[in-house]
């Protein structure tokens, strides 16, 4: 597994869009990533080291959608590892798993957007309201 | 260089150094988080309290061990209580990091007061047995 995006990349862009942009992965739908091994990742998961890894890097990134503030997650998050990890990676128990470098906050959505690169899941942007503007939608 | 523990705590809240009118309830934060710390028994024992900016970080006198994590403690604190997070999956990650942190420290504390090296066995004090009997007299 090459590395080839890190958080410290990521924090130079500044926008939502540009750190999507970043983070793409343009998998394909129905790619098999973990197969029948599934379980593994779900132990993994459910890891006391994971669970610690993953309240540090909510923190970090102040409960916000990739970091950018004014996206703050309401609904479901998750903790997404910017560089994809595969059924090895979990078995040799690669450092960068646990690395925050490596990690960032999303929601579900985004989180599909960047593995399929469906832009509509992205969350909406809220247009500004300007003087006389009185049409709601 | 000496950092002041007013400054690089409202540097991490999004304050500006010259922006003032908050200081009170900084300070009247990072005192009651120093305040639990004492009580933890984690630094002087008669306590330990800023009144301005003039304090730093090395008037707060610790092991270096515990340096980092007593600031990012102090940080999380303050950051509860002046400008608590919005969303609860950053609540929950806070107040668990707060959690673990009080933990960690008076783990350290409890270290200092009754050093144990936890890989050299205790050697078992061997009991008075009657094996005929199968018990201890």
């Amino acid at each position: 597994m090459t590395i080839i995006r890190s958080y410290s990349e990521l924090s130079r862009y500044d926008s939502f869009e540009d750190r999507f942009s970043y983070l793409t992965l343009n998998g394909a739908v129905g790619r098999s990533t973990f197969g029948f091994d599934r379980y593994i990742n779900q132990k993994f998961y459910k890891s006391h080291e994971w669970r610690q890894i993953r309240q540090s890097v909510i923190i970090r990134d102040n409960g916000c959608d990739l970091g950018v503030f004014g996206y703050e997650i309401g609904g479901s998050l998750l903790i997404h590892h910017v560089n994809p990890m595969d059924y090895e990676d979990v078995i040799r128990g690669e450092d960068w798993l646990f690395d925050p470098e490596y990690l960032i906050t999303t929601t579900q959505n985004t989180h599909n957007a960047i593995h399929y690169g469906i832009d509509k899941l992205l969350p909406k942007v809220v247009a500004a309201r300007i003087r006389n503007d009185t049409k709601l939608w | 260089m000496e950092e002041s523990i007013l400054k690089s705590t409202k540097k991490i809240l999004g304050l500006a150094e010259d922006y003032i009118p908050f200081d009170l309830d900084v300070i009247t934060h990072i005192n009651a988080a120093f305040s639990t710390l004492n009580q933890l028994g984690v630094g002087p024992v008669a306590g330990f309290a800023i009144e301005d900016e003039t304090a730093v970080w090395s008037d707060f006198v610790v092991p270096l061990n515990q340096g980092s994590m007593i600031k990012t403690y102090i940080y999380l604190k303050v950051r509860s209580l002046f400008d608590p997070p919005a969303t609860s999956y950053l609540i929950e990650a806070t107040n668990n990091q707060i959690k673990e942190y009080e933990w960690r420290l008076n783990s350290f504390r409890e270290w200092e007061l009754d050093p144990v090296d936890p890989m050299v066995p205790e050697e078992e004090e061997e009991l008075p047995y009657d094996y005929v009997t199968r018990r201890i007299y």
